[in-house]
């Protein structure tokens, strides 16, 4: 078991990195919520704020 | 205790400049009419209990677009505790006329002046104490732009608002009028809110539909109305509405004959004036506009020594995403030892996917820029005129411009903005055909071909540009002979904006968002689709056994793809590439960008590609010769937009049948125009041969030539304004 971990350190460091880069990017699509707070069905189009009628931003 | 505050003005009158400065907000901010299209909220920069209400423009409080009654429904319905009225100070007559409206509501109304800084350029005064004693309420002046006088307009609503106070209504109608009026009041007195009355009162004096509707008088109380109000109209000699009308303008005359000073001859002709002769130019326009559509794509995307889009991004993709980048991590990779299938997931897929796309950045950055600056500085406006005067002659509405415009960049807020059309039917054909124009996400499908076949040359995004104009143009004509979507074109008033300097902040915000939002869906969307496409050309089915394939033409991606691609093929997708286009084709359907972030993971794949990213471009220059790679260009160009803009479309539609039908021709119109294109050039270049689809092409364009030229029975049918 060791034996196999350390033959497989790099291919572990690096998986565990693409892990936390696609998790947060699939929560963040999940969520529906991009950087400026908005739904996110404009995928982060230039999003003209329009679903955030409801949201107090600023 | 929650303070609202509601900013209302004329369209294009600097609203969502002044609520982004009083909210240290990001809206985009443009410098034309009908930008805001809904209401947005934010909070006052240093006072958490005061909510800003940036509402879209109105040119009064009878709404005849949809985003208009937004405005009226929130002001009415909502009860804001105060309203910041900006009024357009270089316009002051027409701002002042939705002005007399919001006071006959009863809030509190604070009028800012703004543009002071260009009245005051202009030699032209405005005496405040006298406009606010004329309106019966407080003025300030403000030059949102500059951020002159913002702090203390806000402020002042905020004590307005914590007072609840309100000056004395002005005496804006006659006798005759005033006793109709109270006529009516006394009649729905109890019925609506007494801090209504009088705004409900004049509302039904002009025979309002929808306050007649929400009231919901009885039939013998509106009779007796009508008995006051046909005598007033008797004795004035005009229709109630007009009488109105002719007296706001009749006070606000008197008013800005008190208030306002003016130096400059009103006849004067200024600078903005003098520039129009020639922009605007009945024969020069075009041309004019022609010229700078090149100018900006040659600077983006030419290939000429002021190229700097085309330099930058050469040197994104043959260094930074050619060498640094992949060395780096080649590097890193090579020392932690990683096996060869995590490193091939990482050099082949996510970074020759996403790099490829981001590849793109600079030149999206510099078009953002140049497009920014013409939006800023009033020059897109002119271009909304411009286009009106063609479209208007093929029975289209000049309103579809601005979706269009606005497309230029994204096209969901392009699509969101054809609420500004007032007419159903006009509103449909512009949703359905404003995904025709090249958006952002679509230019480095238009930079990976120019570059990789047609030599850098801008004549190919310019084209691309205008075959969406065309497009629309074309599908306009088409569509408005279907009996459900005929109708005279609605009319289009649209006043140009004084040209101005670019302001820095503004055309910063501009390009700082597009960018940001390419290099955001690049690092998101694109990435988590890059790794999916490595692994389906990666692995497949060889022998019956499932494995690792060392020629992706047998990965599971190329047994998807061809199952499909014979559908293209009369489109002269054939061969190898034939599975490559489909499959870059279907992937854009999740965002554009994912078209050249295909070609990248595809023709990158194990390591065929070398040190400099650029090399990717002459595989896909074997692979497409130039009428296949305009045509495949053409093709998704103008197919199905994106996920987010069908999104966009179904909510606009708001009838799954309508959005269905607006994808479906947006497919079948790309697949006939890219026929046409590569059967019919292939012909004449030689790059395509006489066959049974040549005949089919010929057809589709006889066809597509009838449509167009065929009588239109519908012409005269009369549309309902669809609020």
């Amino acid at each position: 078991m060791v034996q196999w971990i350390s033959a497989h350190c790099g291919d572990i460091l690096v998986l565990a990195i693409l892990g936390v880069v696609i998790g947060r990017i699939l929560l963040r699509l999940i969520r529906g919520k991009n950087s400026r707070g908005c739904c996110g069905s404009c995928q982060g189009c230039s999003c003209t704020g329009a679903c955030r009628e409801e949201r107090t931003s600023g | 205790m929650q303070i609202r505050i509601a900013l209302a003005g004329n369209p294009n009158s600097g609203k969502t400049t002044l609520f982004n400065i009083l909210t240290g907000s990001n809206q985009y901010v443009g410098n034309w009419p009908g930008v805001t299209v809904e209401k947005k909220e934010g909070t006052l920069k240093g006072h958490p209990d005061v909510i800003i209400q940036d509402l879209p423009g109105i040119y009064s409080l009878s709404p005849y677009s949809p985003e208009e009654l937004v405005s009226r429904r929130y002001l009415v319905d909502d009860h804001p505790d105060a309203i910041l009225n900006i009024v357009d100070g270089t316009n002051i007559e027409r701002n002042l006329y939705l002005t007399t409206q919001l006071i006959d509501l009863g809030h509190p109304v604070v009028v800012a002046v703004n543009m002071i800084d260009l009245v005051r350029k202009s030699g032209d005064s405005i005496d405040l104490e006298k406009l606010g004693k004329a309106l019966g309420c407080a003025c300030v002046e403000i030059s949102a732009l500059k951020g002159e006088g913002y702090l203390e307009a806000a402020e002042k609503a905020v004590e307005l608002a914590k007072n609840h106070s309100h000056g004395e209504m002005p005496h804006v109608f006659n006798g005759s009028v005033e006793h109709a009026l109270a006529h009516i009041e006394e009649s729905i007195e109890g019925q609506v809110s007494s801090n209504y009355l009088r705004w409900y009162a004049i509302k039904l004096f002009e025979r309002d539909e929808m306050v007649r509707k929400e009231v919901g008088l009885s039939q013998e109380t509106l009779d007796h109305l009508e008995k006051h109000i046909t005598d007033c109209e008797r004795e004035m000699d005009d229709d109630a509405e007009s009488i109105i009308a002719d007296q706001r303008y009749t006070y606000i005359s008197s008013v800005v004959n008190k208030a306002v000073n003016r130096t400059a001859s009103k006849h004067a002709m200024k600078l903005s004036d003098k520039i129009d002769r020639f922009v605007t130019h009945r024969i020069l326009a075009l041309p004019i506009f022609a010229a700078v559509m090149f100018l900006m794509y040659a600077i983006a995307m030419g290939n000429y020594p002021f190229s700097i889009g085309t330099i930058a991004t050469d040197w994104a993709n043959d260094v930074l995403f050619g060498q640094w980048v992949p060395g780096i991590l080649d590097w890193c990779l090579t020392a932690l030892g990683v096996s060869g299938w995590l490193y091939g997931l990482i050099m082949d897929g996510i970074v020759a996917g996403v790099g490829a796309v981001l590849g793109f950045v600079p030149q999206i950055l510099v078009l953002s820029l140049l497009l920014s600056i013409l939006e800023d500085v009033g020059y897109m406006s002119r271009v909304a005129f411009i286009m009106d005067k063609i479209l208007r002659k093929f029975g289209l509405s000049g309103k579809s411009i601005i979706p269009m415009v606005v497309a230029t960049g994204c096209g969901v807020p392009g699509i969101l903005a054809s609420r500004t059309i007032e007419q159903d039917r006009d509103r449909r054909i512009t949703v359905m055909t404003t995904g025709f124009i090249p958006c952002g996400a679509k230019m480095p499908i238009i930079g990976l071909f120019a570059g990789a076949v047609f030599g850098n040359s801008p004549l190919v995004a310019v084209s691309a540009f205008f075959i969406g104009v065309a497009s629309v143009v074309i599908s306009g004509v088409i569509l408005k002979k279907f009996k459900s979507l005929a109708g005279k074109p609605a009319p289009f008033v649209m006043e140009l904006p004084t040209y101005h300097l670019p302001s820095v902040r503004n055309v910063a915000r501009a390009t700082w968002q597009r960018g940001w939002d390419f290099i955001q869906r690049a690092t998101t969307i694109v990435l988590l689709s890059s790794i999916v496409l490595w692994f389906l050309q990666s692995y497949g089915f060889v022998d019956g056994v499932f494995q690792a394939v060392s020629d992706n033409n047998v990965s599971l991606l190329a047994d998807i793809g061809k199952a499909v691609a014979w559908i293209f093929y009369p489109l002269g997708w054939a061969g190898d590439m034939a599975w490559k286009a489909t499959v870059a084709t279907f992937t854009g359907l999740i965002a554009k960008e994912q078209v050249v972030m295909t070609f990248g993971t595809l023709y990158h794949y194990a390591g065929e590609l070398s040190e400099s990213g650029n090399e990717i471009w002459s595989f896909i220059a074997a692979d497409f010769g130039p009428v296949r790679a305009y045509s495949f260009m053409i093709f998704n160009l103008l197919c199905a937009p994106c996920f987010a803009a069908v999104g966009a479309i179904k909510r606009e539609m708001n009838d799954r049948k309508w959005t269905a039908a607006a994808i479906g021709y947006m497919c079948v119109f790309a697949y006939c125009i890219s026929l046409i294109v590569y059967q019919l050039g292939g012909l004449i270049t030689g790059e395509a041969t006489f066959s049974v689809f040549t005949i089919a092409a010929v057809a589709v364009l006889a066809g597509l030539l009838y449509l167009v030229l065929r009588k239109n029975r519908y012409a005269d049918t009369q549309v309902k304004i669809g609020v």
